[in-house]
């Protein structure tokens, strides 16, 4: 008999035990310590704002005396990356642009002015806008009256294109007959190759 | 009673009472500890110039239709440890057809973030939700909410950053994305004061594109949206970092026209972006392109329009990206070879929701730039989890140039949704498909190309429809060999065969496909 009542009594602890833990709740506190909650402010403001450090002054282009006598010029190149043709570099857009063949350097863009002119400056441009970064082509200026005998007129020299300024560059040389310009590109570090939207031959 | 057996049944009861008694004093130690005792949280106001979200905004319509605009969302609150947290409306697109008027109907869904360690309490309040069913994404923290149908509450706790996604009443509208972040470590936020530090602080931002210089570091802070678009070209040791939001919704879709690409790295070296989170691109979200040694980590990506691809590698090597959050209507991950080949690519701990194309995808273009002896090899898929593939096949290989494809591992995939072949994804209504293929809109080269060596392991597909496969290549010369499956497991049937796979294949054109 007591050994049943042992038993028992031993099968109700186990059962009340087992009740315990799967119907008596516990409730963890759920508290923040003090001083583990950090709270970002928004400043005030009702429309969105301008970035003071990508704020640009107003560029002023720069436009050499004379006339471009590049726009009727016939434009050709010796390598082109796909869809990048010369004729892009005179279509009086600055959303389209030339470019060399990709490592092909040097890549040379020729243009017949198809006449002879007294000219004294090449302004290059890039699309000025912001997406465009900063990069610096490697470039030198030949020209002449006959096709096979170009010489140098601006010796190669590094030249920046900023978007801040415009992304464009004008070289100016003492005056020179010429029919024949070719933009010579050597390098540039912000493409494959050289590039150019426009190309501008100022001549009086 | 005999006394052996009584002393046996005694034995037996005391280690029973024992051991409950144990298991009760380790439940009611509990009693008065506080779980949040280590948290810590961190929460950031939105922009108070956001506008809020009204029910005319919530209309499917296409962005000449209706404002898109990244705005307040108030049909949905969502605390942290009892908290409020900002919450932005942002646009997805459920449409699963191409749209080639490049003007697809957009709607909206709800996200949030925070930064935390420990243990926390999410709240989420949907006043106009029935609550008959919620599922917190990834399945595989197993988390079982509470949900209070009167007060239109779900809660439930975390512990690990990662981000999660509640998906109401059984349906992708109106789902809520969580991107509960790690804390950033002192160390990795950049001083303000540093002159190669670009510091955007919390607030509404209009900024003309952004281009980074070699040695930069732009920090986006929690609480900043940023209306612009970010590149680094042809530089190194560029950091793109923070916790803000990059946002495009003020750019007009692209129609093929110009893209202004949130996040474009192209001919960089060690270059990192962690942290940010975009939202609504003009195109697609974050491209590489010729890079080394690039590292994504952390960020998080939501796209509605029109070739709106995730993450985009083109001719990289030594890339890594890693926990990243990525709901794309376009490929949500994709692969090619625009110029050189591309190598060593790790994408890993992944969060993927594709609404359209594949989640995914090599290819198609394995050879655009036309080079001599392409490759695009050694790039690695693992630890991912598809909430949904809406459209198109969740693992594939598209080899449609004349390249060698090798090397690839899809490992440890969980799929939640598999619901492949919707709309025109009847094209390709699969959930694996590998194939030499010539296509008119994205083939390059004349020449076709060879897939080799593809690992497919431990993957598996919770629910959704029962699709097929597709194994092909194109010809008797142009194949696909090596295609390795262990331990795949699709609706809970194991894949032992072609057969049970469901697998449309190409005779004469595959060989040394093997299953375990």
């Amino acid at each position: 008999m007591k050994r049943i009542i042992t038993l028992v009594i031993l099968a109700l602890i186990f059962i009340a035990g087992t009740g315990t833990l799967v119907f008596v709740p516990v409730k963890e506190k759920e508290e923040m310590k003090a001083g583990s909650l950090k709270v970002v402010a928004a400043p005030a403001q009702e429309q969105a704002m301008e970035h003071p450090y990508f704020k640009v002054e107003a560029f002023e282009p720069v436009i050499p005396s004379g006339t471009n006598v590049a726009l009727t010029a016939k434009v050709t190149a010796n390598n082109m990356g796909a869809g990048f043709v010369p004729k892009k570099a005179i279509d009086d857009k600055l959303t389209t642009y030339y470019e060399g063949a990709p490592g092909e350097f040097p890549n040379e863009l020729t243009l017949d002015l198809k006449d002879v002119y007294s000219v004294h400056a090449v302004k290059l441009l890039l699309c000025p806008d912001a997406v465009w970064a900063k990069r610096v082509q490697t470039i030198e200026i030949l020209a002449g009256t006959e096709e096979g005998a170009l010489k140098t007129v601006v010796a190669k020299a590094d030249y920046e294109f900023d978007p801040k300024t415009g992304n464009e560059r004008v070289i100016e040389f003492p005056a020179e007959n010429m029919r024949f310009v070719m933009i010579r590109f050597y390098a540039n570090t912000g493409a494959v190759g050289g590039q150019a939207a426009e190309v501008r031959i100022y001549a009086d | 009673m005999g006394k052996r057996l009584f002393w046996i049944l005694t034995g037996v009861l005391s280690c029973l009472v024992l051991t409950v008694g144990a298991l009760n004093i380790m439940k009611f130690a509990k009693a008065g500890t506080n779980r949040f005792e280590n948290t810590k949280l961190v929460v950031y106001e939105g922009p108070k110039s956001l506008r809020d979200a009204t029910p005319e905004d919530l209309k499917a319509a296409n962005e000449q239709q209706r404002d898109i605009a990244l705005l307040h969302c108030t049909d949905t609150k969502v605390t942290v440890n009892g908290t409020e947290l900002y919450v932005y409306d942002t646009n997805v697109n459920h449409s699963r057809t191409w749209n080639s008027s490049y003007l697809p109907a957009l709607s909206r869904t709800p996200i949030t973030y925070f930064d935390f360690e420990g243990v926390v309490r999410i709240t989420v309040t949907v006043p106009d939700r029935a609550l008959d069913s919620v599922k917190i994404s990834p399945l595989s923290y197993g988390i079982k909410p509470k949900i209070d149908k009167a007060a239109h509450t779900v809660s439930f706790l975390i512990d690990t950053p990662d981000s999660y996604t509640v998906t109401f009443d059984d349906s992708p509208a109106r789902a809520l994305h969580i991107f509960a972040n790690p804390l950033e470590k002192e160390e990795d936020i950049p001083d303000p004061e540093d002159d190669k530090v670009i510091y955007i602080g919390p607030g509404e931002w209009d900024i003309d594109s952004i281009s980074l210089e070699s040695g930069q570091t732009l920090y986006i802070a929690g609480g900043a949206v940023v209306h612009s678009d970010i590149s680094a070209n042809f530089v190194k040791n560029v950091r793109v970092c923070g916790r803000g939001i990059i946002d495009g919704s003020g750019y007009k879709g692209w129609a093929g026209k110009t893209a202004y690409i949130p996040l474009k790295f192209d001919f960089t070296q060690d270059c990192s972006v962690e942290g940010v989170i975009v939202t609504n691109p003009n195109a697609w979200c974050l491209q590489g392109y010729a890079t080394t040694g690039f590292r994504v980590d952390n960020v998080k990506i939501i796209s509605c329009r029109p070739n709106g691809d995730g993450i985009t590698l083109q001719s990289c090597k030594n890339a890594v990206v890693t926990n990243c959050f990525v709901r794309s209507w376009d490929d949500s991950l994709v692969v090619k070879n625009y110029a050189d080949s591309s190598e060593n690519i790790t994408f890993r701990h992944m969060r993927l929701w594709t609404d359209l194309a594949q989640s995914m995808e090599i290819g198609y273009e394995t050879n655009k730039g036309s080079r001599e002896n392409s490759t695009l090899s050694h790039v690695t898929f693992e630890d991912i989890c598809v909430l949904n593939g809406f459209h198109k096949p969740v693992i594939s290989i598209h080899n449609a140039d004349d390249a060698l494809v090798s090397d690839i591992v899809f490992k440890d995939i969980t799929v939640e949704n598999l619901r492949t072949g919707s709309g025109d994804g009847a094209e390709l209504p699969y959930f694996v498909d590998i194939a030499v293929v010539s296509n008119g809109n994205w083939s390059t080269t004349r020449e076709r190309g060879q897939i080799r060596d593809i690992t497919i392991e431990n993957v598996t597909v919770l629910d959704g429809a029962q699709v097929g496969s597709r194994i092909a290549g194109y010809d008797e010369t142009h194949t696909v060999s090596g295609v390795h499956f262990k331990n795949v497991t699709v609706l809970g049937k194991k894949i032992k065969s072609l057969e049970d796979g469901g697998f449309k294949v190409k005779d004469g054109t595959f060989s040394d496909i093997t299953f375990e």
